[in-house]
This record gives C-alpha cells, sequence and structure tokens, in this order.
C-alpha cells in the first residue's frame, strides 16, 4: 500500500478530482477505494495491478454515492450535500479554461466524460458503468460536450458530437 | 477526441497539488492502515455491509393494509413490497420485546438464537400509537460490483424505508431457518429525529443474507457479494426486523417476513403533495376508448400492485385550480422525461372519473407550458369516432398523467431493469400518473 501511495497518489488524486471536481473529495475517493481493494485478501502482483484496482473500485464508490445521492435528493430534497468546501482545485478551475468548463458539467455529464474521454470507455461501457441507457448517456454526452464546445476557443478543442435520438412531440 | 483525454490529463494533475504529499504521508498511510484491518475483521466475522442514508420528508400517512397470507417465493426481479403503519387508533396488544436488533451481546438477535418472531407490528410502549410508525420495505433482486470491478452479481437485498415523528430506528437483516437465526446482520441505527419538520423518512438497502453470515456491517459503500448467492434454500427464509424507539425506549418491533406479505397502497392510498414532491404511480398504457384513463380510475387505478414513489417537481406543477378549462397546469422547467410526453388531466367529479388531454405550448423563452384543452395534438388515447371531451371540473382525486415513465424513479424501486430502454427516444408502454392532490368545489 505505501508503495503504491508513494508512487501512484499523484494519478489516483487526478482521476479522483475528475470524477467528483473536488480535490478533497477525490482524496478521499482514492482512501475509500484503497480501504476496499486492501480489506479484501487478494492476489495483486505488482504495484500497477493495485493502482488499476484502485481506480476500478473508485469509479464503483463514485458511481454508487453519486445514484444513492439521487436517489435521496428524490426523496429528501435538501438533505443531500450540495457543495465541497473550497480547495487549491477551486482555484485552478478558476484560472484554467478546462476546469471553467468542467465546471459547468452537472455530475452526471462530468462523470460521463470522464469515463468516455479519459477511461477512454465505450459508450456502452459507460452506460453499463452508469447502469444507465445507452441513450441516456449519448445524451449526457452531447450536452457536456455543447457546454466544453462553448469553451471549445478557449481550450483549443475540436469538439464531435455524439448522437442522440430524437425527442417525441405531441 | 484524444486532445480531450490530454487536456483531462493535464487538468487533473495541475488541480492535484499538494495531494501527494497528502495521501503518502504517514499520517495518512497509518489511518489507512487501521481501516483496512478493521474491514479485514469484519469480513472474517462474514459481516455483510450496508448502505445507509437518512432522508427528511413531509409527507401523509399511508393507510395500514394487511394481506392474505401466502406462500413465500425467491424474487423473480419484480419485488415484493410490504407496508406497515400504526395508526393511532390501532387495537393492538402492548407486549415486552422478546427480540433486539441492537443491545448487548447477551440480548441482542444473533446467529444460533432460536426465536419466535410475530410478523408485522408488535407494540411495546402506549407511546406507539403516537409516533405514527411507518415501515416500507422491498425485497428484490439488486444488481451490485463485486471488488470494485466490472463484475456485478445479482443479489437478494432489502430496501426499506421508515418514518416517525422523532424516532430512533435500529434495523436488522436476518435468515432463519426454522426458528434458528443462521445468519444476521444486526444494528443499523438510523435517527430521523429532525425537530419541527413533521414526519420523518430514514432509509437502508440491507441484504438478504446467507446462512452463516453472521456481525455486523458499517461498510461505507456496497460491499462484495462473491459469495452471496440467492438466499432462498429451502426452507431457509430471509426477515427484516426494525425497532422503534424513542429516548431510549423501545416502542414497537416491526417484523417484515416475505411469507406475509402487504398491500402497497392502492386507488384511495394516496399522498398528499409537500412542498413540491408528489406521488406517483407506473401504470401500463391503455388501449384506446372514449375515456381510456377515466375508465381506468374509475375501475381503481392507480391499484395495488402498480409501482409508487415519491417524485420532487419543485414548482413546475403549479397549484391546482378547481376551474379546470383553458388552466395552466404545468410550467417549466419540468424533467426532461416528462417535456413533450402526451400527458392527460384525470379527475374524480360527483360524475365519475374523467380524463382530458393536455398539450404543450412554447413559450418564447423556450419553456413549456401544460395547457388543458385547446387545439392540441390528436389524443391518442380516443378511439374513432369518439368526441373530445369538453374542460372538466370536478372535486375528488386528480392526477397529472404522462405517457412515459422516468428510470430515475424506478431504480430505487428496483425495477428499471424491467423497462430496458431510453424514455426519451423509445416507447416504454407505460405511464406514469402523478397525483395532484384533491380537489373540492
Amino acid at each position: 500500500m505505501g508503495e503504491l501511495l508513494h508512487v501512484a497518489a499523484s494519478r489516483l488524486a487526478a482521476y479522483g478530482y475528475l470524477l467528483t471536481g473536488s480535490q478533497h473529495a477525490g482524496e478521499d475517493l482514492v482512501q475509500d477505494a484503497i480501504v476496499k481493494v486492501f480489506v479484501r485478501r487478494r492476489r495483486i502482483p505488482n504495484v500497477q495491478a493495485a493502482e488499476a484496482y484502485v481506480r476500478a473500485a473508485m469509479r464503483t464508490i463514485h458511481l454508487d454515492a453519486m445514484r444513492r445521492e439521487a436517489r435521496w435528493r428524490k426523496v429528501a430534497p435538501g438533505q443531500v450535500a450540495q457543495q465541497e468546501r473550497p480547495d487549491h482545485a477551486d482555484a485552478v478551475a478558476d484560472t484554467d479554461a478546462m476546469g471553467r468548463a468542467l465546471a459547468t458539467l452537472s455530475g452526471q455529464e462530468r462523470t460521463a466524460i470522464v469515463l468516455r474521454y479519459f477511461d477512454d470507455l465505450t459508450v456502452t461501457d459507460v452506460a453499463a458503468h452508469m447502469k444507465l441507457a445507452d441513450g441516456t448517456v449519448k445524451r449526457y454526452l452531447s450536452n457536456a460536450l455543447t457546454k466544453l464546445g462553448e469553451q471549445a476557443e478557449a481550450l483549443e478543442l475540436t469538439v464531435e458530437r455524439a448522437p442522440v435520438g430524437p425527442r417525441r412531440r405531441s | 477526441m484524444s486532445d480531450l483525454h490530454e487536456r483531462l490529463a493535464r487538468h487533473g494533475s495541475d488541480a492535484v497539488a499538494g495531494s501527494q504529499t497528502r495521501l503518502a504521508s504517514q499520517q495518512t498511510s497509518d489511518a489507512l492502515v487501521a481501516r483496512v484491518r478493521t474491514g479485514r475483521r469484519r469480513r472474517a466475522m462474514g459481516g455483510a455491509g450496508v448502505v445507509a442514508g437518512v432522508a427528511v420528508l413531509g409527507v401523509g400517512l399511508w393507510a395500514a393494509l394487511p394481506g392474505e397470507p401466502r406462500a413465500w417465493q425467491p424474487a423473480d426481479g419484480r419485488d415484493s413490497s410490504y407496508v406497515y403503519v400504526l395508526a393511532s387508533d390501532a387495537d393492538f396488544p402492548v407486549t415486552e420485546p422478546t427480540v433486539l436488533v441492537d443491545g448487548d451481546d447477551a440480548t441482542e438477535l444473533q446467529c444460533g438464537d432460536t426465536v419466535s418472531l410475530t410478523p408485522g407490528v408488535t407494540v411495546h410502549d402506549e407511546a406507539a400509537f403516537e409516533g405514527a410508525i411507518e415501515l416500507k420495505a422491498l425485497l428484490g433482486e439488486r444488481e451490485v460490483s463485486q471488488g470494485g470491478g466490472f463484475d456485478y452479481a445479482s443479489v437478494e437485498m432489502w430496501t426499506a424505508m421508515w418514518g416517525g415523528l422523532g424516532l430512533d430506528w435500529q434495523v436488522g437483516s436476518y435468515l432463519l431457518d426454522g426458528d434458528t437465526v443462521v445468519a444476521a446482520v444486526n444494528g443499523i441505527r438510523t435517527v430521523v429525529n429532525v425537530a419541527d419538520a413533521g414526519m420523518m423518512w430514514g432509509g437502508t438497502t440491507m441484504a438478504a443474507l446467507s446462512p452463516e453470515q453472521c456481525g455486523s456491517g458499517d461498510e461505507p459503500s456496497f460491499p462484495e457479494y462473491p459469495e452471496l448467492a440467492p438466499a432462498a434454500e429451502p426452507g431457509m427464509v430471509p426477515v427484516l426486523v426494525a425497532q422503534a424507539m424513542e429516548g431510549g425506549r423501545l416502542l414497537a418491533t416491526i417484523v417484515v417476513d416475505p411469507r406475509v406479505p402487504t398491500a402497497i397502497p392502492g386507488a384511495e392510498d394516496l399522498t398528499e403533495p409537500s412542498g413540491g414532491v408528489f406521488q406517483e404511480f407506473v401504470l401500463p398504457r391503455p388501449e384506446a376508448a372514449c375515456d381510456a384513463l377515466g375508465d381506468m380510475r374509475a375501475s381503481g387505478s392507480p391499484a395495488q400492485g402498480d409501482y409508487v414513489s415519491l417524485t420532487n417537481l419543485g414548482d413546475a406543477v403549479l397549484p391546482f385550480s378547481q376551474v379546470l378549462g383553458g388552466s395552466t397546469i404545468a410550467r417549466g422547467p419540468l424533467p426532461d422525461w416528462i417535456e413533450q410526453q402526451n400527458a392527460w388531466i384525470v379527475i374524480d367529479s360527483g360524475e365519475g372519473a374523467q380524463s382530458i388531454p393536455l398539450h404543450w405550448i412554447e413559450n418564447g423563452d423556450g419553456r413549456a407550458e401544460l395547457q388543458l384543452g385547446g387545439d392540441g395534438a390528436p389524443d391518442p388515447l380516443l378511439a374513432e369516432g369518439c368526441e373530445t371531451p369538453d374542460a372538466i371540473q370536478g372535486d375528488g382525486a386528480v392526477f397529472l398523467v404522462v405517457d412515459g415513465v422516468s428510470y430515475a424513479d424506478l431504480e430505487p424501486l428496483g425495477a428499471s431493469g424491467l423497462f430496458d430502454v431510453d424514455p426519451l427516444v423509445d416507447d416504454t408502454g407505460l405511464q406514469t400518473w402523478i397525483y395532484l392532490g384533491s380537489a373540492s368545489q
């Protein structure tokens, strides 16, 4: 565990930040995932494998937390914590075009973008992880890319649009 | 968009300055080692984890609906629902508790105990009748991830919500082989005591156990259940035991035994809207007729067996007006799954249930409004040769019917897997009936 933290703490923290949008929440996510992975006695051949385990656990814990939060937000609006305390990442986000762009995304949109474009998962795999229909993920990605596209000039990105099915109209 | 991958990586790296130092510190390492050791001890005890949450919500009271006993059958993907309510005028005997979900080692319900659990509500203190005690439970299959990886296992889970006025709850999951406890997870404590907020709700999700799982679990996320085959071995029955307390006094015990089901709320068990939160039901869409939805309501819909949940629409749905002609029913922003779906109003008037189609009006600001009557699109539920109804008014229950369904609302009920389509794109064949309240002239 010590070797893992020495070698990969920064990368894991960055992944946690991208998922959660908060440096502190990202660090907490890293620690929760490490506990989850190491509580279970299993053979982990090397530190690279351990990092992969922890990243997968971070993704699972984050998605579980999002689902729980959404569930309780429905039955108890106002009872779910809305904001983490400001941290270094907020300062970076304020001055960084990517940070400003990410800040415009909802939690679901942000997660979909990170899984699709940072983890390089397919839309189908993103949908499976988020337990959503493919079409719903495409909609999140499309909305997110639209928002990022508004920052495209600053980001110097070429925004590609994911196809989304048509809306029904009465 | 490989450049997006690189920009995300660079931004993430820039944003976490200091994290390497904190996470790799001796203090963090020591804390993690301690947590891992604690977790391993719990695993060695065989404990299963829980997901716990606390919710506070003002809602009305559900009616007590005792059902006929039936043989318990394993969940088949559709949940079994159980509802228990202790009304203030209930006629229950007051008895001493025979089991404790959470106590010292000598009194706590544990593996190996021989018990006689009485299904339903058992009152231990007269004060229970004043506490508005309610328990709703679902037993069904859930997909849970294993080991932080990509594998999902289908396991049987309890989903429980409990309510009351200023009560603490202790909840445990058990597996019985006859009268013997062969698996137990005790002591999930949820405090739903928030002053001056009316009815309180708490909730948790916990595994229906496999034999020999004994202990207490408080892992922070869904636990790993690779060993959890369906608990329904012959003769073994999963039960949920919830105990309501007030100020340390044990008021009542509720034993949810799947062999003794209760009914979920039916046609006459409607929860009044409160603070933008509405009760909603999911029903199959009927065949076209002259008044298909009015006929459904008149025949008892929403009815026992429908999926029921609460949804927060904020102030998008306007306060109900008794004068329905030309009224605006809802004004954006509405949830995506509602906007642009076909919609109707159903009302119980003095002359029976009636329905009338709604139509969307696009405002200049891009928002949509739902209005009664007018020149909307043809009503897909109006059979050929039938006349479009005029605006209606009356008294009784009023529903906003939306031709579609929200996955987010179905998920807590474990029902989303039944409808594997995107409601924005595909036709689910389902309707959502949102109870707007009771109109009176």
